[in-house]
């Protein structure tokens, strides 16, 4: 009898993603047979931006997301750029490229320490990591020596990720939502001193990534080997690439492209189209490039089960993040699995971390930073960069000098996407099919393949909630009704 | 604003977090804009006081609050009270993950608290003034029931900033 299993953190925040996966012995073989990603969050912040300035895109759109704001602070910085048709000076670039190779650092960090560590070593006895718990138990858990230096390490990792947030903050002018990401380039002109701030916590971050989290991420793929033959899924790569490194954006750090069905191929982004037949939007609302999408949704829609829609390439799943970036750049193509998305996410890091140190190499103090427009009455402009997690991708129509259409396609839209019109599923449903799980009652097997692809959806509602021990509330005051 | 900077912190934190494009959800931000912009306790912050819109971060936010004497958090609340209830809160009253964690969005005011605990870093005291909201829909600004609340939750906050007693420089 086949088994489903739901991992759905509902109890904690809404605006997330949960997994359905329905186990059953083939073969001899307890493992997954279908899976269904579901995410809960409405595109309806794109409906707030028509009819607005389009100034206002950076501001608002860094606050969809609660993880990755950066990365929405230059997607729609170079939308806008790419509408009103300038670029930035090189040194408004570095700035947004620092800030953004800041963000990246913490983000991949705190991800292998805080969710992907946590799914192979047994932290009991070693470290009350409470309020993270319980995890799921399983018999293949490291232990002893090993377990106990990564949970070490893992208190040296938040004080980087520390130190990364000051390293941003310190040109960014303040994070998260940083003001300094505008059309035209950066607000901020940092200082020799800023410089020199930046280069000394760049310095001890570069030393913790070569010293100890290359050998932890080792240390955790030389324990589990078989996660290298665990979670292939679709096996297609998409990158938008990022860290323009010219003006003009042709040379990247990481660069475009995508790896479809074995072969190495470029990216046009008008052969994406975003299906909605198992998304709760109306019919009108699929089979639409993202340049003349519509977002209408449709709550009791039949058959489908996600708030997220289906982006394609030319109709076929690609998976995006860090191991699609550094595959289409030739850094890193070893294979497609649990363990090669967990590695290529550290070695990106240091790829990232070492160029930003060249990057302060190459700002002028007290040259241009930012280039004037104005904004033109027409327009169509689309700004591609990469999340931590993703290809991330924000398109603009501007009609009579106000936003007329906006959207965003995130990378956990590409990676979490449900079905699409011919049944093809996302690329981490096609992920969890034929994961073995062992124990249907602690499936971190499951965990393991989600987590290697650090999913994030919009950070929709995230209140605080009081326990359910009834603690003592004071009612400070009530409104005068 | 700008950030302080990592040598020069000032003891007391006033953070309003949450999701401006989700009106009432945005809350806390809107405090924070409102005492940017408004003359409050005769004129001035105290210099000892610093004001950050935390938007919607979560471990983001672990820098920030960190060696402070005290952390005055503004945020909406999920509980069984009426709309536009201010609630005085404890960070052992809120509650804590009890499912594994699937995203970085997973990220809650108590886990990087306990981040911040792991670390030494953690700020002294900790209040949470949280109002129940009226509007979650997509949209802009505050509906008119919590619009008409935010001059108490000032108060609120600046009670809790004349409650501050013994100053103590920052370990920075």
């Amino acid at each position: 009898m086949p088994t489903t299993i739901k991992i759905d953190p509902v109890t904690r925040i809404e605006g997330h993603l949960a997994i359905e996966v329905t186990v059953d012995t083939v073969g001899g073989k307890q493992q997954v047979v279908d899976a269904k990603s579901n995410g809960t969050v409405f595109r309806g912040f794109e409906a707030i931006l028509k009819g607005r300035n389009p100034l206002d895109a950076p501001h608002f759109t860094q606050r969809i997301c609660g993880v990755c704001p950066i990365s929405h602070g230059m997607a729609s910085s170079l939308n806008l750029e790419a509408a009103f048709g300038i670029t930035a000076p090189d040194n408004g670039r570095i700035v947004r490229n620092l800030i953004l190779g800041a963000n990246f650092i913490q983000s991949h960090v705190l991800h292998f320490y805080h969710l992907n560590a946590l799914d192979y070593i047994d932290t009991t006895g070693i470290l009350d990591i409470s309020p993270w718990g319980p995890r799921y138990a399983a018999p293949d858990m490291v232990k002893g020596a090993t377990a106990s230096t990564l949970v070490n390490h893992y208190v040296k990792a938040l004080e980087i990720r520390r130190k990364a947030h000051q390293m941003g903050a310190g040109i960014g002018g303040r994070l998260p939502c940083s003001p300094v990401f505008v059309p035209g380039g950066s607000t901020e002109n940092p200082s020799s001193q800023q410089i020199s701030d930046f280069r000394t916590l760049l310095t001890e971050i570069r030393q913790f990534i070569d010293n100890t989290l290359l050998p932890d991420t080792l240390a955790v793929a030389g324990a589990f080997p078989g996660y290298y033959n665990i979670g292939r899924g679709c096996g297609n790569l998409l990158a938008y690439g990022v860290f323009d490194l010219t003006a003009n954006g042709q040379t990247k750090l990481l660069k475009r492209g995508r790896y479809t069905n074995g072969q190495s191929l470029t990216v046009n982004t008008s052969d994406i189209k975003e299906y909605v037949k198992y998304s709760k939007y109306t019919a009108a609302s699929g089979n639409l490039n993202p340049s003349v999408g519509v977002t209408v949704p449709d709550a009791a829609k039949a058959g489908a089960y996600s708030w997220v829609k289906s982006p394609r390439y030319l109709n076929l799943t690609h998976e995006v993040g860090p191991l699609a970036r550094m595959w289409v750049n030739g850094d890193y193509t070893r294979g497609i699995s649990v363990l090669d998305r967990i590695a290529a996410r550290a070695y990106e890091t240091k790829k990232i971390a070492d160029a930003m140190d060249g990057w302060l190499n190459l700002l002028k103090v007290g040259a241009p930073v930012y280039q004037p427009s104005t904004i033109p009455s027409n327009a169509t402009g689309i700004g591609l960069t990469e999340a931590p997690r993703g290809a991330l991708g924000h398109w603009i129509t501007i009609t009579s000098s106000v936003i007329d259409r906006y959207q965003v396609l995130t990378p956990t839209n590409w990676n979490a996407s449900p079905r699409d019109d011919s049944g093809q599923l996302g690329p981490i449903e096609q992920a969890l099919v034929g994961t073995p799980v062992a124990n249907i009652k602690q499936p971190i097997e499951v965990l393991r393949v989600v987590h290697s692809f650090d999913p994030c959806l919009s950070c929709a509602v995230h209140m605080v909630r009081p326990g359910k021990s009834n603690p003592e509330i004071v009612v400070h005051s009530r409104p005068s009704i | 604003m700008h950030n302080d900077g990592i040598h020069n912190r000032r003891p007391v934190l006033v953070l309003g977090i949450g999701n401006i494009l989700l009106r009432d959800e945005g809350i806390g931000v809107h405090v924070i804009k409102t005492m940017e912009n408004a003359p409050i306790l005769g004129g001035q912050l105290p210099d000892y006081v610093e004001l950050l819109d935390g938007g919607t971060a979560g471990a983001d936010l672990l820098d920030p609050i960190s060696d402070r004497q005290k952390l005055i958090v503004i945020d909406a609340v999920d509980a069984e009270v009426e709309s536009g209830t201010i609630l005085r809160l404890l960070p052992q009253d809120l509650d804590t993950n009890t499912e594994p964690c699937i995203s970085m969005h997973e990220f809650g005011l108590v886990e990087t608290l306990t981040m911040a605990k792991h670390l030494n870093c953690a700020p002294q005291e900790v209040v949470i003034i949280a109002v129940k909201p009226e509007d979650l829909n997509c949209g802009l600004g505050l509906s008119e029931k919590l619009e008409r609340i935010v001059p108490k939750i000032i108060e609120c906050v600046l009670d809790e900033i004349k409650n501050v007693k013994h100053l103590e420089p920052s370990k920075n």
